[in-house]
């Protein structure tokens, strides 16, 4: 088992009554003078909704701001494919909804695992993103006499999620897209497309820029800087098969790690419930379907094990909507760990639909009868479409089918009330932190935390650190800086030389049935034990037999998924041994032996109550875990009942 | 399902390119256009040879990453994501 340390992490949140806590630390942290914030240079690893927002309002303080992205454009950063919207507590529908119940429902949702303090900060600043995105122009959708519209997400009793349609997060995205562009213009920030951070340089202690590949000369350099800040994403994709767009890795976020950034909660990982299910083999994503789909639709499985009848030959009686029966007051908007597992259930016990019988049923039959298939169409046109390019099924007329997948992980690397790591000058925000979410992520909340983030609490946390701290000088001659990039050649030479005989993705895949298997949805002792004997295997042999042809000083795209892969076999163990340690079910981490009669999850306040916060030691040796208490003073710790 | 595909290779911007033939068997019809050129990477590998270079990123027809050109049109989510005998039947 892994040692940990007997010295708590402190996650610096400040004093005081928890409606004062952010005004007061806003006032009391320190300011950089406008005439001398140019002279301050900060790199932003990311271009998403928490990256552009972080570089936008950074470069419009007037600081000297470079910004990264893998893509050949800002706009395609992954934020670009959320589809559902964006929380906040604006309360125009008069339902009871306020930021105090925002607050509430985010550290519920979150199984008790997430810090106060942030969360609470989370819902105060939600109102102000919605003001700024529609000063931006983005349009979100409204009513007939034009107020903004909302809708009901999973977990919430109120209607508190803005939208467009289903495309939310581009709409998002190229509001920030447009703020980010505003300031490349203005020269305050310097966009590098195509460009990968590898590496996190680390001079005396504090994060001082980073290596980076130009994805189409191969050429490897390094960037410095005052301030890092990562908003690199999440690492759904350590399981080959997610919602996550191809190209989304760890290796920000891994390699930081590896040069002593802690790693919170790696096994919080959120399976979201309305995918459509895997075809077959060649599959190399899955595509979700907005949980606002879930306002209109109903799901349901056949009541009867094995009945393999099509959807409208099982008459009204045989249908089991297993939601609406199990979890009465939320239907079917329960939240999304709790409705995936049932999910899980129903095909496990032989009623899962489709071909495959991997499936369960999403039906709309019930919405259009009561509204006309035109009102269905005007709120999810673009996924009805979407889903009938992919399986070639049209929604309208007999049910979807879907099944949970891999879409987000609330782990990341640890930060602090003001968003930064455990390492001097290196800021994390957006899904490539820990910070909000606790076990479970409630949905809409994403968008809204990327936001939260980049518009408003970075700009205001990080002066404060550029204001108190003096920086030494650091020069591309540093030996610090020639040891990282060496490293970083050394790793791509290693990879080139194996010259094995099978690809990249091979691997990928292979470790991704794994993770799914054992550290998926539902997850027990045994099996992780067997996964973390497994995974070493696996690497072993990717590092025997990866075959990765062409050169490291040319484009080279089996050559970026090596690295990406390379990373994905650690954090995958990581992820094992993280949830191998939390013997008690929270949220999206379901163990088999912590379970109620009833089959939910049975969290153990009592040794758990902690954030999970790992600190590299080497590759061949065990993690240190550092633990940071959680205290709920003002939710109370309950168990979470959606019934 | 059986595949013919004739694709632009270039070593690089200054070196110069032709159209290379290559014949894919056990395609299936479930594939998108881009998991199609994944199986076709694969095997290329196996057999020592370059894979062939393509931008995708979402696979969801939403990011706008994936611009190949398929028989003189530039495709965007249909090859993204579609399955393969929406758009390319009888090729």
């Amino acid at each position: 088992m892994p040692v940990f340390t007997e010295v708590m992490l402190d996650g610096k949140a400040p004093a005081g009554p928890i409606e004062t806590k952010w005004e007061r630390t806003k006032f009391e942290m320190k300011l950089v003078n406008p005439t001398n914030r140019r002279r301050f240079k900060i790199i932003v690893v990311g271009s998403g909704l928490g990256g552009a927002a972080a570089a936008a309002s950074l470069g419009e303080l007037g600081y000297n701001v470079e910004c990264y992205a893998y893509q050949d454009s800002p706009r395609r950063a992954h934020s670009v494919a959320a589809q559902g919207g964006i929380n906040a507590a604006k309360n125009y529908r008069n339902d009871g909804d306020s930021v105090y119940r925002l607050f509430y429902d985010t550290v519920k949702g979150g199984d008790f695992r997430a810090r106060e303090a942030n969360v609470y900060r989370l819902a105060e600043v939600s109102n102000a993103i919605i003001d700024q995105c529609v000063a931006q122009g983005v349009p979100f959708a409204r009513e007939y006499g034009g107020l903004l519209d909302n809708r009901s997400f999973g977990g919430a009793q109120v209607a508190r999620t803005f939208y467009a349609r289903g495309q939310t997060g581009q709409q998002l995205l190229l509001g920030a897209y447009q703020a980010l562009s505003r300031q490349i213009a203005a020269k305050t920030v310097t966009m590098y497309n195509r460009c990968e951070m590898l590496d996190l340089i680390v001079v005396n202690g504090r994060a001082r820029g980073i290596v980076t590949r130009d994805m189409i000369t191969g050429q490897i350099e390094a960037r410095l800087a005052d301030v890092v800040v990562l908003a690199t994403g999440g690492y759904s994709n350590v399981f080959f098969l997610s919602t996550n767009a191809k190209g989304c890795n760890t290796t920000a976020i891994w390699r930081s790690y590896k040069r002593g950034a802690l790693f919170a909660n790696p096994c919080f990982t959120q399976i979201h419930p309305t995918c459509i299910p895997p075809a077959g083999e060649h599959q190399s994503k899955l595509t979700l379907m907005s949980e606002s789909l879930r306002n209109d639709g109903r799901i349901w499985v056949p009541r009867n094990a094995g009945d393999n009848r099509p959807a409208d030959q099982i008459p009204e009686a045989e249908r089991f909507y297993y939601l609406e029966e199990t979890y009465p007051s939320y239907g079917n908007l329960a939240p999304r760990d709790i409705s995936s597992r049932a999910a899980k259930r129903q095909v496990d016990a032989d009623r899962g639909v489709g071909p495959l019988r991997n499936g369960v049923y999403l039906d709309f039959a019930d919405s259009i009868q009561r509204l006309g298939q035109k009102v269905i169409a005007n709120r999810y046109g673009n996924l009805f479409d979407m889903y009938d390019n992919i399986t070639g099924e049209d929604a309208y007329k007999t049910p979807m089918r879907i099944y949970p997948a891999p879409h987000y992980t609330m782990g990341g690397l640890w930060v602090d009330y003001y968003l930064m790591s455990n390492i001097p000058g290196l800021f994390v925000i957006g899904e490539a932190n820990f910070s909000d979410h606790g076990a479970n992520r409630l949905g809409a909340s994403a968008l809204m935390q990327g936001l939260a983030d980049g518009y408003f609490v970075l700009p205001a946390t990080l002066p404060n650190y550029m204001a108190s701290t003096k920086l030494d000088k650091v020069t591309l001659d540093s030996p610090e800086v020639k040891d990282t990039i060496a490293g970083i050649t050394q790793i791509e030479n290693r990879l080139l030389s194996v010259k094995g005989t099978k690809p990249v993705d091979y691997y990928h895949r292979e470790l991704g049935k794994i993770m799914w298997e054992y550290c998926g949805m539902s997850r027990t002792a045994e099996g992780l034990e067997k996964a973390i004997q497994e995974i070493p295997k696996l690497r072993d042999e990717f590092w025997q037999n990866v075959r990765v042809l062409g050169e490291g000083n040319d484009l080279n795209q089996e050559l970026e998924k090596a690295g990406r892969v390379a990373d994905f076999f650690e954090l995958g163990e990581l992820m094992c041994i993280d949830a191998l340690q939390r013997n008690e079910s929270c949220g999206g981490h379901f163990r088999e032996e912590y379970q109620t009669e009833d089959g939910e999850a049975l969290r153990n306040d009592a040794e758990y109550t902690y954030v999970s916060a790992w600190q590299y030691m080497g590759d061949n040796a065990m993690p240190v875990l550092h633990k940071e208490p959680l205290e709920f003073e003002y939710v109370k710790l309950a168990t979470r009942s959606y019934k | 399902m059986h595949i013919k595909l004739r694709i632009w290779r270039q070593d690089s911007t200054q070196a110069p390119g032709k159209l290379v033939d290559y014949d894919l068997d056990d395609v299936s019809e479930d594939s998108s256009f881009l998991e199609m050129l994944d199986l076709l990477n694969n095997g290329l590998i196996e057999k020592g040879e370059e894979p062939v270079a393509f931008d995708s990123d979402c696979r969801e027809g939403i990011c706008g990453m994936c611009g190949l050109v398929i028989d003189g049109v530039a495709h965007g989510p249909e090859a993204c994501h579609d399955d393969l005998p929406t758009p390319y039947a009888g090729l």
